[in-house]
């Protein structure tokens, strides 16, 4: 009875050090993803989609001791050597399939799959081991977004609530779901042949920015949630907007000009300098560029707005001409961030699967090694109740062997000689 | 009797072990050594992917080989070890030194016939006992100059490909001469075929026979329209002519009123395109305003409207009159054309009087379009040796705004001589779809010319013929014979070692067998 007591021991210590220690390290990789203690930031508005791997991994759990369970039953009931063998060999083979296997599977066929639905701007390479920076720029998207919106009025009601409730507050939800509508229709589908294409590329050429800020474009029909910036009254608050290619890449462009060249010497001095800010600066040049600006968004110029900035730098002995892009004021990122943005509860629940994947390469080292000590147990348990039968075909004690021919196939058990394995293995081959 | 079991036991253990690892360490590592040689074939340039042609003939070897042990083994299963290890190993030689032969004789013979075809050219062919030596910085050199072409004019790939649909949403089509050709196209116009250029090539093509829009070219155009351009331009030379005259002239000539460019300006095909009217505001609702280019396809005859894809001159006198009228109303640029005017009292003398005199004119009365052309008239600006003129200014822009439509033929395509107008197509697209695609071909500045990045220096006529030359021989043979210079590298250092292996390999599996033998006498009971 003790030796057997004994053996539950090990059997327990079997279960304890395969699946419960990748629950628990899955959990503590996981932390970063769901909650980041040491950046303070958190993805746990996006419940569930948030827990989906550490869901997979007690799934995957149940899944383990469903067939421990039967393999450990049919053990039980045969009581014979060979279906402890087996047993343990389908346990082994299954926790490899069910931790490393089904990787192996989503490292060869998702790949291509993410880089479709993110039209190649988020690569499973980048996930594999970076998961926990991912998880905090997504987690970041949604924070800055509220914040983004607070400031422009589009989330009206109490910042504390937004800011609490996150994703889980409907009006959030719906905010991020007209902004990307705005920008994928009236802005990325909206541009003309190839061109969007083509500056994403790396190919924004001359005449492709010329083509993308004067070409003809169809009219926006998504309506822009909330919105009163930019001059638009009440009335106007929810009507579609336009957008300049600007807005797609969230980038300043800066022109710089130098003053060096023209005005040499004297520029050393400093009240000239101290003349060129003050001019900049004054009424007559910023009242000018704001009038410039407040007609740019009309049909006739652009349709969209981009605000000119104008600046001196002393350093630099440049006056700086910044064209600045509405998005951030509009409340929105750039198309690309804006894409993932939209899905961003399916990607953080993408990115929820990685903390789990070394986990469970390496976990399936440890599930072989519990499911071989789980076998062992198993074996010496129902032997040291001597009902275990030693025999090297299972049906041995079930299916009397015909006895004309006793060199033909199964060998019978000698009660007589148990230890004389040789005789057996080698004097009657296999058939 | 029990230690002596446990003795037999541990040496039928050492003798398989042994059989086995020997085995593992024939073919295997012949096969790992070969990855080195192979391997250096590159990843890139024309020999790229021929290095699995070499594990490819090595393992059909080893499967071979494979193949007659198990066959050796059935048949022969009575028959002494040596006579199995014997045929095996003859079996294992000739896979081996088959290729080396084979190389020796034939692929040293095609390289001195090599030698001889190229010995008058300007590529220096190697002789085979350098090529065996060297097979590997060829390969390497190789794909640098090729890599080094790719990137001056910022290719992609060896046939190219487009970023994206046209801009009036008619179809790509992918064509090369040979295929048939698709009814999609263009039927021509009077008289003349419909005409494709660098159809020998092939690439991304519009119904009208030029590249897609955002058609982006590879290798093979890169290569077809550079030495279609400098061939032309040297021959033009060689004979005293100047060929960009007689591109000008024949361009003019066909702008005159009745040629047959003003002909075809007339047809409904191209006032669909290029006409003063939109045919309406938005796309169509129903069929009725649609066209059909296709059998099955239809497509909204608004977005084949030309006039939406480029600055018009309509376009810049609506922008710049909004832009002003505002301008005009605010009072900050009232107060700023104060301090200009009072600016310019102070420099005045520097600019001169007539600068001065136009830009007073301009900051004393109310801005608009006529205001600034009348400006433009004043200054007498100079480029390239001519006055800038209002019309000058929307050549410059349409350079940079240029869009053909896919559903018309370009002037250049009713240019009678088929040289000048090989000739003026190649121009086109080296240098103005070049520029809208970011690869430029032709210029004082190529390739990757975008808002953040200049280009390259473009390679000379005399450069590009050498780099052409090169990879044009390279082409035919590297990819041929490199993986068998690589086979032979590795299999006259490392044949030796398979059949060394196999013999240990049976001999082992014989000694296996003896212990063996022993230890079932034993099980029986018998004696030692």
């Amino acid at each position: 009875m003790k030796k057997h007591k004994g053996i539950v021991l090990i059997k327990l210590l079997a279960y304890l050090i395969g699946f419960p220690a990748i629950v628990a390290y899955a959990v503590l990789q996981s932390m970063p993803v769901i909650k980041d203690a040491a950046t303070g930031t958190d993805n746990t508005s996006y419940f569930p989609y948030v827990y989906a791997g550490l869901i997979i991994v007690a799934l995957m759990w149940l899944l383990y001791l469903l067939v421990a369970f039967i393999t450990g039953h049919i053990t039980k009931k045969r009581k014979t050597v060979r279906s402890a063998y087996v047993g343990t060999a389908v346990l082994a083979v299954f926790s490899f399939l069910l931790t490393a296997g089904v990787w192996f599977a989503i490292d060869k066929y998702v790949p291509p799959i993410l880089s479709d639905a993110t039209q190649s701007t988020i690569y499973y390479s980048d996930l594999e081991e970076d998961y926990a920076d991912r998880a905090h720029t997504h987690s970041e998207l949604l924070s800055v977004f509220i914040e983004m919106n607070i400031a422009n009025n589009r989330l009206s009601g109490d910042p504390e609530v937004y800011r609490t409730e996150k994703y889980k507050n409907k009006e959030v939800q719906d905010l991020i779901k007209s902004s990307y509508n705005s920008i994928n229709d009236d802005a990325y589908n909206n541009f003309n042949g190839p061109l969007i294409n083509m500056a994403n590329g790396g190919r924004l050429t001359i005449p492709v920015l010329i083509h993308l800020l004067l070409d003809d474009r169809a009219e926006p029909y998504q309506p822009f949630t909330n919105y009163t910036g930019e001059g638009r009254g009440e009335e106007h608050k929810d009507d579609p907007i336009t957008w300049a290619i600007l807005d797609m890449q969230q980038e300043i462009m800066q022109v710089e000009l130098n003053l060096d060249d023209l005005l040499g010497s004297l520029l050393q001095d400093d009240m000239i300098s101290n003349v060129i800010s003050t001019l900049l600066t004054s009424y007559a040049i910023q009242g000018t560029i704001e009038t410039i600006n407040n007609a740019i968004p009309s049909e006739e110029i652009l349709g969209a707005p981009i605000y000119i900035e104008l600046t001196y730098d002393q350093a630099l002995a440049s006056v700086l001409i910044k064209l600045i892009p509405s998005s951030e004021k509009r409340g929105v990122f750039d198309y690309m961030r804006m894409a993932w943005f939209d899905s961003n509860y399916l990607l953080v629940a993408v990115i929820s699967l990685f903390p789990i994947r070394n986990t469970f390469y390496i976990g399936s080292l440890l599930l072989c090694l519990s499911s071989l000590i789980l076998g062992v147990a198993r074996k010496k348990q129902y032997a040291g109740h001597g009902k275990m039968l030693k025999g090297t075909f299972s049906h041995a004690n079930e299916i009397p062997l015909p006895q004309s021919n006793p060199n033909y196939g199964r060998i019978a058990y000698d009660p007589q000689n148990p230890n004389n394995q040789y005789s057996k293995t080698y004097q009657y081959p296999y058939v | 009797m029990s230690n002596n079991l446990n003795v037999i036991k541990a040496k039928l253990i050492v003798w398989r072990v042994l059989k086995v690892l020997i085995y593992a360490i024939g073919f295997p590592l012949l096969l790992h050594r070969l990855k080195a040689d192979a391997g250096a074939l590159g990843a890139y340039g024309v020999t790229a992917g021929t290095a699995t042609t070499a594990y490819d003939i090595i393992f059909k070897c080893f499967l071979v080989m494979v193949a007659v042990q198990i066959i050796v083994g059935i048949i022969l299963r009575k028959k002494d070890f040596y006579i199995r290890a014997l045929i095996v190993t003859i079996v294992a030689v000739i896979g081996l030194v088959g290729p080396i032969m084979y190389m020796e004789i034939n692929i040293k013979s095609d390289f001195e016939k090599l030698e001889a075809k190229y010995s008058s050219s300007d590529y220096s062919f190697d002789r085979y006992e350098l090529q065996v030596m060297n097979y590997a910085s060829k390969a390497s050199s190789n794909a640098s100059a090729r890599g080094n072409f790719m990137s001056t004019y910022n290719l992609d790939g060896d046939n190219g490909g487009t970023e994206g649909g046209n801009f009036d949403k008619t179809p790509r089509i992918t064509y090369k001469e040979g295929d048939d050709l698709p009814k999609i196209f263009l039927d021509g116009y009077g008289g003349r075929d419909h005409y494709v250029f660098g159809a020998e090539v092939g690439g991304v093509y519009s119904m009208n026979g030029l590249y897609a829009d955002a058609f982006v070219f590879g290798f093979n155009q890169a290569r077809y329209i550079l030495t279609l351009y400098n061939d032309a331009k040297a021959k033009a030379k060689a004979e005293n002519r100047d060929i960009d005259q007689e591109l000008a002239d024949a361009l003019a000539a066909l702008e005159k009123p009745g040629s047959i460019w003003t002909q075809y300006q007339t047809t409904y095909d191209y006032q669909r395109a290029y006409g003063d009217a939109p045919v309406r505001d938005a796309p169509a609702e129903n069929d009725e305003e649609k066209i059909t280019l296709d059998d099955d396809k239809t497509y909204d005859e608004y977005w084949l409207w030309a006039k939406h894809y480029y600055v018009t001159k309509d376009r810049i006198v609506e922008l710049v009159n909004k832009l002003t009228s505002d301008l005009n109303n605010s009072a900050a640029f009232s107060e700023l054309k104060a301090v200009l005017n009072a600016a310019l009292s102070l420099v005045g003398s520097m600019l001169g009087t007539e600068i001065t005199n136009a830009l007073k004119t301009l900051l004393s009365n109310d801005l608009s379009y006529e205001a600034f052309m009348d400006l433009l008239n004043s200054l007498q600006l100079e480029i390239d040796g001519a006055v800038l003129t209002e019309d000058g200014l929307y050549e410059l822009l349409s350079t940079l705004s240029y869009y053909n439509s896919p559903t018309t033929y370009p002037i250049y395509y009713f240019i009678s001589d088929p040289d000048l107008r090989d000739y003026a197509y190649a121009k086109y697209l080296g240098e103005k779809h070049g520029a809208f695609v970011g690869s430029v071909l032709i210029g004082d500045s190529v390739g990757h010319i975008t808002m953040d990045s200049s280009g390259s220096s473009p390679m000379s006529a005399t450069e590009l013929k050498t780099l052409f030359e090169k990879l044009d021989i390279e082409d035919t043979y590297m990819p041929k014979y490199y993986p068998w210079l690589a086979i032979r590298r590795t299999l006259i250092k490392y044949a030796g070692l398979v059949p060394v292996c196999i013999i240990l390999a049976y001999l082992f599996a014989y000694a296996e067998r003896r212990v063996f033998s022993r230890l079932t006498v034993l099980g029986k009971g018998g004696q030692k």
